[in-house]
């Protein structure tokens, strides 16, 4: 080919364009790449004001914070008057805590009313408070007796637990959760500093929640995907929330929690066979998948294997969700977290599960559960030493509102 | 299956197959034909040399699909993307330039071959059949990596394969009736037609390989989606099928895939256009040159059309005197250079493929179960580590083994529920193997042996020698005997602690208390293993409402709390009557399924007492007040030498190393406990110093680190 001015120009002109078309492309896609990659798959907040609080189903288990902490009080403060003003003070707080913002300016004349954990203007960080109380609270101290939800009692001791009383009840639990460990510590302290005179921390764990590894449910410390068979959606708030005429009007639209400290003997656990692990729990440790199925979310068919052949008949998730329609309505909503707390006194890890439960009826739901699984093989693996029941207040639904509202007054 | 994924490779392999038919008819009609014009001075008579360097270039056709596929099938599933991603690009890179060769030179290709024909003719054999090899052989690696690629964007193997197959074929057959001039055919038209279809396909080739660098991380845009019509075209329908099957494109495309393969299209079908008018232009007849290239049976071939340019590639111009020289030398030895060309592909696959390391992510290999048969169609095998994906058809639950020639299990899945996929893992040496399933009550299925075959492995997986409840009976009847034993010495120990009770003696009491509870733990009854009689004798206040208070609470720890808490003997008498009802209820019941009949129990109990002396005793949890963890935890050392000594046989057989190491440690655990007693006394751990602790704690850690090996080791598979 000759060459040309014609042919010269029509040549770079093809050149440009196919460059910039390809560099467009490239860079677009890098873009679009960094964009959903960078972008926050969760919220920075959740809406604080509600019919129901936040940190039951908002977020839910699947998305629940990476960070826990289950503070458990017990009530110092000895009238009524002064336990409505104790639960008036830890909305207030609770209230500006999940929102963020500047903390007030006391002046020179006292110290600074923030620690300055998160900075100087603090940020809302997923944080969501959840207050609960426990049965104590309803006994002759405050005269709420006749006020007491019907179903909350003390947690009952379940063969194979072993009860340390330093790590059980409380007349209150608050339930922290936050993307960051600080955001925790920060709003703890505040809260106490708050708080202080009127109530006394008995028990307080911190947890961690794993990311999906590598993908579906995240895993507890037994190294197995927990909480595949959470319900969801419509059937999760069918389940969760109070709605029984025979509960007292105020407690309509709280909820049963069940806070169990399991000491989980992960040394001991790691000598055991991959066959055993897979049997106790009726699961594969790699993908998830039920013992009878080939991936994480298939559902177990335990009509057609009666005799536990292929999941044995005292795994895990057999005794826990047996799949029938007559425990349809014993299921829960799990929101459990991990723990570590150093070092146990015969030299192993001390860690384990904070095992979470929200539900509508403490005794038809986790305590029909529990008795089920009394005896499973797991037992020989872990040990509940601390927690308690709990009933988790109805929401606080405007600004004038607060937490036991209904109760006090 | 998709059998519209069969139409690009039938196309691919139609034309490209015709190509290269078509060049080895030009070479067969121009060797007759030198032959007839000058007989005296050709060397070479037969066509044989032709045919033999056509084998060679299909034969190195065969190695480098050999070697594409087994190399990239080691690698990473991200390598094995930009691996594929790249070789896809430059297919289609090579088809685009080979459509537009063909298009400019299918004029001037007959004389140019029929050049090289004359010139290899008079040098000898071995010359032809090197140029038949090269002529060949280009086309050969062009149609594989095309059909290679084409078959990968499809994403299955079996229908790409069968179209490719039926197109070579169907190439075949039309070549030798073009030859015999059975058929006629328009090839100038026939090339132009395909070629337009040959671009679409390579675009969506091109497409594919696109998407494959961007899920490789090597170019950007993986998230930049154009479309994603998955949820909406059921990947199973049949236009779905039809489209994605011909087209190579995918239900979900990003922007870069969508704008490359427009591009492409946009470019590369104008030019084709333009690229036919110019050397329509340039040809004297532009339809006739290309027109049955076949000779006529009298030899004569049918006019070639003059290039107007000068054949480039002129055979003669491009031999140098070297080359001359060596031509001469190959010339004579035609056996000899087909032999190698025949050979050598094949030996370079051989050796590139011997050369691969192990995979460490490869695909896994799909083993399937049926009610009949047991791996039916597992053929092949290599050494390195693998994972099976074992498809369960046989409609039961059962278990599924891979064993080796020495009848050892390398790899398990103990349990499989019917119609379900599970994975095995293994790290295989050289040798045969079998898969052996145990589907429900049907008798073991043993699949064929296959041979494991590759490059060489250091250290497999360590196969394991399945154990039966028969050999366990022995071991386990010794132990039972043991246990007697000690469990008659426990009972006169509760006998002597009454009398010292009811003599109101509590230091006696305590020393005999011990002296019980010594002895229970040399009987091996660890925590909860001799069932609800055990749990009498050694139950913790755990799990009862009331705690030590509790009327559940009885046996030796009840015993123990109320001794070292001052509760009044004549409270402990009754405490201590019922613990020997209780003792006697075990030995009544020893040999019971629920204590020690089952001799599946015989290689837990080898870990697990030791197990329960750091879970319960060691961590403080089951002290009522004596603190006597570290006696406690020297009786569990002694009755786990004497159950290791019942299993050593059984061990040892399976892991030489084991016992002698347990012992070894064993006795570094006895001396760590002793060093914890302060002038020949037992000291609780509270009152020990830490460093004496640890000692303890490092030991039986190490110890029970050996010993967890014990019961998978010597584990009975269960019924199904």
């Amino acid at each position: 080919m000759s060459f040309s001015r014609r042919n010269f120009l029509k040549g770079t002109a093809a050149g440009t364009a196919g460059t910039a078309l390809t560099g467009a492309v490239l860079i677009g896609g890098a873009r679009a790449d960094a964009g959903t990659s960078s972008a926050p798959a969760v919220p920075g907040s959740y809406p604080f004001h509600g019919a129901r609080q936040a940190g039951v189903l908002t977020p839910g288990p699947a998305g629940k914070q990476a960070y826990s902490c289950f503070a458990a009080f017990d009530i110092i403060t000895g009238d009524r008057a002064g336990l409505a003003g104790l639960l008036r003070e830890l909305t207030s707080r609770a209230r500006f805590l999940t929102a963020g913002g500047v903390p007030p300016d006391l002046g020179i004349g006292q110290p600074p009313s923030d620690s300055d954990v998160l900075g100087p203007d603090i940020p809302a960080d997923g944080l969501t408070i959840t207050v609960s109380a426990g049965a104590s609270m309803f006994d002759d101290r405050y005269g709420l007796a006749a006020a007491r939800p019907r179903k909350l009692v003390p947690m009952r001791v379940f063969r194979n637990d072993s009860p340390d009383p330093a790590w059980l009840h409380g007349d209150l639990l608050l339930q922290l959760c936050a993307h960051h460990p600080d955001t925790i510590h920060h709003a703890i302290r505040d809260i106490t500093r708050h708080t202080r005179g009127a109530m006394q921390l008995r028990w307080k764990i911190e947890g961690y929640a794993a990311p999906p590894r590598p993908s579906g449910t995240p895993r507890n410390l037994l190294g197995f995907k927990d909480g595949t068979a959470n319900p969801r959606g419509e059937l999760a708030q069918n389940l969760v929330w109070v709605d029984d005429p025979a509960e007292p009007a105020w407690a309509r639209g709280g909820s049963y929690q069940v806070v169990r400290l399991i000491r989980m003997l992960v040394e001991f656990w790691d000598r055991v066979s991959i066959n055993e692990q897979e049997g106790m729990f009726g699961r594969r440790r790699g993908t998830g998948a039920p013992l009878d199925g080939s991936s994480e979310f298939d559902t177990p068919d335990y009509q057609a294997d009666p005799h536990g052949y292929v999941i044995p008949l005292d795994s895990h998730i057999r005794l826990a969700n047996p799949r029938t329609k007559v425990t349809a309505d014993q299921r829960l909503i799990r929101r459990s977290y991990n723990y570590d707390l150093g070092v146990d006194r015969n030299g192993n890890l001390q860690a384990g599960h904070i095992f979470v439960a929200y539900q509508q009826d403490v005794h038809r739901q986790f305590e029909t559960i529990q008795e089920r699984l009394v005896n499973e093989p797991l037992v020989d693996y872990v040990q509940p030493f601390g927690g308690g029941y709990f009933f988790a207040f109805p929401g606080v639904t405007s600004s004038a509102d607060w937490y036991g509202r209904g109760l006090l007054t | 299956m998709n059998w519209a994924e069969a139409v690009p490779n039938l196309l691919i392999g139609l034309r490209e197959g015709l190509e290269a038919g078509l060049v080895v008819s030009i070479l067969l009609a121009a060797l007759r034909k030198t032959r007839t014009a000058d007989p005296a001075g050709v060397h070479v008579r037969s066509s044989v040399p032709v045919w033999l360097g056509v084998l060679g270039a299909v034969m190195l056709a065969g190695s480098f699909a050999a070697v594409l596929t087994f190399s990239t099938s080691v690698l990473s599933s991200r390598a094995q993307e930009a691996a594929g991603g790249l070789l896809s690009v430059l297919a289609v890179a090579l088809v685009t330039g080979m459509i537009f060769w063909m298009r400019r030179t299918a004029a001037t290709l007959s004389k140019q071959l029929r050049g090289e024909v004359q010139r290899a003719a008079a040098i000898g054999a071995g010359a032809l059949t090197i140029t038949a090899f090269l002529a060949v052989g280009r086309e050969g690696l062009e149609t594989t990596l095309f059909l290679w690629t084409a078959a990968k964007a499809s994403g299955s193997t079996l229908a790409p394969l069968a179209g490719a197959g039926l197109g070579l074929a169907a190439a075949v057959v039309l070549c030798s009736l073009l030859y015999r001039q059975a058929v006629r055919l328009n090839i100038g038209v026939f090339f132009t037609r395909t070629a337009l279809a040959l671009i679409v396909i390579a675009a969506g080739v091109l497409a594919y390989g696109l998407g494959d660098l961007q899920d490789a991380g090597l170019l950007s845009g993986q998230r930049w989606i154009a479309f994603d019509v998955t949820a909406h075209a059921d990947p199973g329908s049949w236009w779905v099928s039809l489209i994605s099957g011909v087209t190579e494109l995918a239900p979900k495309m990003t922007v870069l895939q969508v704008v490359a393969w427009i591009a492409y299209l946009a470019v590369v079908i104008p030019l084709f256009a333009r690229a036919g008018r110019t050397a329509g232009a340039a040809a004297a007849p532009p339809a006739a040159p290309a027109v049955a290239a076949a000779p006529s049976p009298t030899g004569a071939p049918p006019p070639a059309a003059a290039s107007a340019q000068p054949a480039t590639a002129g055979a003669a111009g491009r031999a140098g005197p070297g080359a001359a020289r060596w031509e001469r030398l190959i010339a004579r030895r035609p056996w000899t250079v087909a032999g190698v060309l025949v050979l050598a592909p094949v030996l370079a696959a051989a050796v590139t493929i011997a050369a691969l390391p192990p995979a460490s992510t490869a695909a896994a290999t799909v083993v399937t179960v049926t009610a009949t048969s047991c791996a039916p169609h597992w053929s092949a095998a290599r050494t390195g580590t693998q994972t099976f994906s074992v498809a369960n058809k046989s409609g039961q639950a059962g278990e599924v083994n891979l064993v080796n020639s020495g009848g050892g299990v390398v790899a398990e899945i103990e349990t499989i529920g019917p119609a379900t996929t599970a994975t095995m893992t293994a790290t295989l040496t050289a040798g045969s193997y079998v898969f052996r399933c145990y589907m429900g009550a049907r008798p073991v299925m043993t699949s064929a042996s296959v041979q494991a075959a590759g490059r060489h492995v250091r250290a497999g997986t360590t196969a394991v020698k399945p154990v039966t409840v028969q050999d366990l009976a022995g071991p386990n009847h010794a132990y039972q005997a043991y246990a007697a034993g000690v469990l008659a010495r426990l009972a006169r120990q509760v006998t002597v602690l009454e009398k010292d009770l009811r003599q109101r003696r509590p230091g006696r009491a305590r020393t005999a208390w011990l002296a019980a509870q010594l002895d229970w733990e040399r009987a091996g009854a660890s925590y909860d293993s001799f069932g609800a009689d055990g749990l009498a004798v050694d139950g913790l206040p755990d799990g009862l409402a009331l705690g030590v208070r509790d009327p559940h609470f009885t046996g030796l720890h009840r015993l123990e709390y109320g001794l070292w808490h001052g509760q009044h003997p004549a409270v402990l008498l009754r405490a201590s009557r019922q613990l020997a009802r209780s003792v006697a209820a075990v030995r009544r019941h020893l040999t019971s399924g629920d204590l020690t009949g089952d001799p599946t129990n015989l290689p837990i109990r080898a870990h697990e007492i030791l197990e329960d002396a750091l879970r319960d005793h060691l961590s403080g949890i089951d002290n009522e007040g004596a603190g006597a963890a570290y006696p406690e935890t020297y009786a569990d050392v002694q009755v786990t030498r004497v159950v290791l000594g019942e299993l050593a046989g059984l061990i040892t057989a399976r892991a030489p190393r084991l016992v002698p190491m347990a012992r070894a440690q064993l006795a570094t655990l006895q001396q760590a406990l002793l060093a914890t007693r302060s002038r020949g006394q037992w000291r609780a751990p509270a009152a020990t110093p830490l460093v004496r602790r640890q000692h303890v704690d490092a030991a039986i850690g190490a110890l029970l680190q050996t010993l967890s090996a014990v019961p998978d080791l010597l584990e009975v598979p269960p019924a199904h």
